[in-house]
């Protein structure tokens, strides 16, 4: 989880590489001529190398046409940042749907969250050592049970149904990958015949779009190549198109989901972490939804077993001894647990409060299902506090996802804004608003430096401030 | 510039606004706003060890943990732009240098490349 402190350490870091990066433009026109800068090109844009007319390592850059050749490399950054932005856009749209099935709207018919249902089913018990033969009480506990294996089959089915959506949707973004690809490899035909040695115009802004919405749905790398080529790989180096000619992403089932291939390569956990809106959608599918879907499986599966073992260890009010039989249907592994939550038990009277043996006026298993409550049966922790913890786990990621996802987007928001001002520009205009923005950031950069400084004054104090 | 927490000094109220505004002015690249809220945020700062609110303004901090982490993390994003900005600049400064050096050498010489094709090529 994201701390104050671990904020400010990441811009400290940041402040401190800056001081190199803000020099750069008094000190570059030197290096820009030697080997080493030639290195660094590859870095403007953090992740993804950058080839300049097919020359991105070797004795100098080649340079034709400055502005196109700045603003392909601006549009690139800009690709780059919104792939990250979609990628965290589709991801946090999903986690916020996966949040909303552990939060039931006010009108459901359900008693509220699975976190009151587990009290309110381990209460139930405690309520029926007071008077162990009653039927009212023997009611209460299965009509507990019955919520709650509802309420936690009911989050599962809301869970798998979300990742069967969520599957329907990634071929859905395939297809326009596909299409994208397909056009960007006739139009970037058509520039090579065209504009071999110059700059394209309509059709180089047409195949600026098509990477610009390329970029919105896969994570990419772009390769200019010579006679005003461009190859696109995915971000795991795959080609996607290249030299006019497209290759398309098909799809097939493994194990009942989708998975996407590129000739005979299963690329789909590269497609995950390569960005765009396809990477949140299977980062969700893949990673969000099944270790939620786990956490609860793990729950239902403890819950089941522990109160079925406890029933099977009195005696009920028909005088069965060490078989009264399962309240919950018992699960045979900890997979898919929670979806087949359920309460088998029909008759109250096979609640085995009394310990074996023992009269029907004895409550001690009763207390020992009860006492269940505070045990720490479920991976080490009592089933309240698991349940606590896996959705204040969940509560965290999203909060920091939408964190990154305003970061995100504001920094496309700052490169959108940069591509529109520098269209066209003379050098000292673009001087001027390099010297805006460098401005903006130093001041920002204060405030932050500030914040810092009280978060240390604090910290002299022995105060602590950074929340776990 | 005048705001509420000067005239409160609440720091948590101050601080939430001073972060929320600077993230807000940093995304528009508002530098002037940002020097301003980089000023109050330094009075706030002396205002504290003044009044020895240190702990205060710890528990202040504490509140508005999210707001400092988004202000940290679009200053993170900004970094790298303005990295790759300042990469350009100077890569169209190095070819705008390019260009000009062969002036400036035959100019050294007191002669255009104009003039010099008409020696050759003018009758």
């Amino acid at each position: 989880m994201g701390t104050i402190n671990s904020a400010m350490a990441l811009i400290t870091g940041a402040l401190d590489a800056d001081q190199m990066a803000l020099n750069v433009t008094s000190n570059n026109v030197a290096n820009a001529s030697n080997q080493s800068y030639t290195r660094e090109v590859p870095n403007w844009s953090e992740n993804q190398p950058i080839y300049l007319n097919g020359l991105a390592q070797g004795a100098g850059i080649t340079v034709t046409g400055g502005v196109s050749q700045r603003d392909r490399v601006l549009n690139q950054r800009l690709d780059q940042q919104q792939q990250l932005s979609a990628s965290s856009t589709s991801l946090l749209t999903a986690l916020t749907t996966l949040q909303s099935s552990f939060t039931p709207a006010p009108s459901s018919t359900s008693t509220g969250s699975i976190g009151t249902d587990i009290t309110n089913f381990f209460d139930s018990y405690t309520q029926l050592e007071s008077d162990p033969a009653s039927n009212p009480l023997r009611q209460q506990v299965l009509s507990s049970a019955t919520t709650l294996a509802a309420d936690i089959s009911g989050a599962a089915a809301s869970l798998n149904a979300q990742q069967s959506s969520i599957d329907q949707s990634t071929t859905t973004v395939v297809s326009q990958v596909n299409a994208l690809t397909s056009s960007l490899a006739q139009v970037t035909q058509e520039i090579q015949s065209a504009s071999p040695n110059q700059d394209a115009g309509v059709l180089e802004d047409q195949r600026q779009s098509d990477l610009s919405q390329l970029s919105q749905l896969i994570g990419i790398n772009q390769i200019t190549t010579e006679k005003n080529g461009l190859s696109v790989t995915t971000t795991g180096g795959q080609l996607l198109e290249s030299e006019g000619a497209s290759f398309p992403i098909t799809s097939g089932s493994v194990n009942g989901v989708t998975h996407f291939f590129l000739g005979t390569s299963d690329i789909t956990a590269a497609l995950a972490t390569g960005g765009g809106q396809i990477g949140g959608l299977l980062t969700a599918r893949d990673q969000s939804i099944p270790t939620t879907l786990a956490s609860l499986d793990q729950l239902a599966y403890s819950i089941s077993t522990q109160v079925n073992t406890v029933n099977n260890a009195g005696t009920d009010l028909v005088g069965d001894n060490g078989n009264a039989g399962n309240i919950f249907n018992a699960p045979t592994q900890v997979a898919g647990s929670a979806a087949a939550m359920a309460v088998v038990m029909t008759d109250p009277n096979k609640i085995a409060a009394a310990g074996l043996g023992l009269g029907m006026g004895d409550d001690s298993n009763a207390l020992a299902a009860a006492n269940l409550a505070t045990q720490s049966f479920v991976n080490g922790q009592t089933p309240s506090n698991f349940y606590s913890n896996l959705v204040s786990t969940l509560g965290a990621t999203v909060s920091e996802t939408a964190t990154q996802n305003t970061a995100l987007t504001a920094s496309v928001t700052q490169l959108q804004t940069q591509v529109s001002s520098l269209s066209g520009v003379s050098l000292d205009d673009e001087a001027s608003n390099l010297e805006e923005f460098q401005r903006s950031y130093q001041a920002a950069s204060q405030t932050f430096t500030i914040l810092n400084s009280v978060m240390a004054s604090a910290l002299n104090l022995g105060v602590e401030t950074a929340v776990a | 510039m005048i705001v509420d927490w000067q005239e409160q000094l609440k720091p948590g109220v101050a601080l939430r606004q001073i972060v929320q505004q600077a993230t807000a002015a940093l995304v528009s690249m508002d530098a002037e706003r940002l020097e301003e809220l980089a000023r109050c945020c330094a009075d706030l700062n002396r205002e504290i060890e003044l009044s020895g609110e240190a702990a205060e303004a710890a528990l202040a901090l504490r509140e508005v943990e999210n707001d400092v982490n988004l202000l940290g993390r679009v200053l993170y994003e900004t970094r790298a732009n303005l990295t790759v900005l300042s990469r350009l600049h100077a890569l169209r400064l190095r070819e705008a240098g390019a260009v000009r050096a062969p002036f400036e050498a035959e100019a050294s010489r007191g002669l255009s490349s104009v003039e010099r094709k008409s020696d050759y090529g003018d009758n």
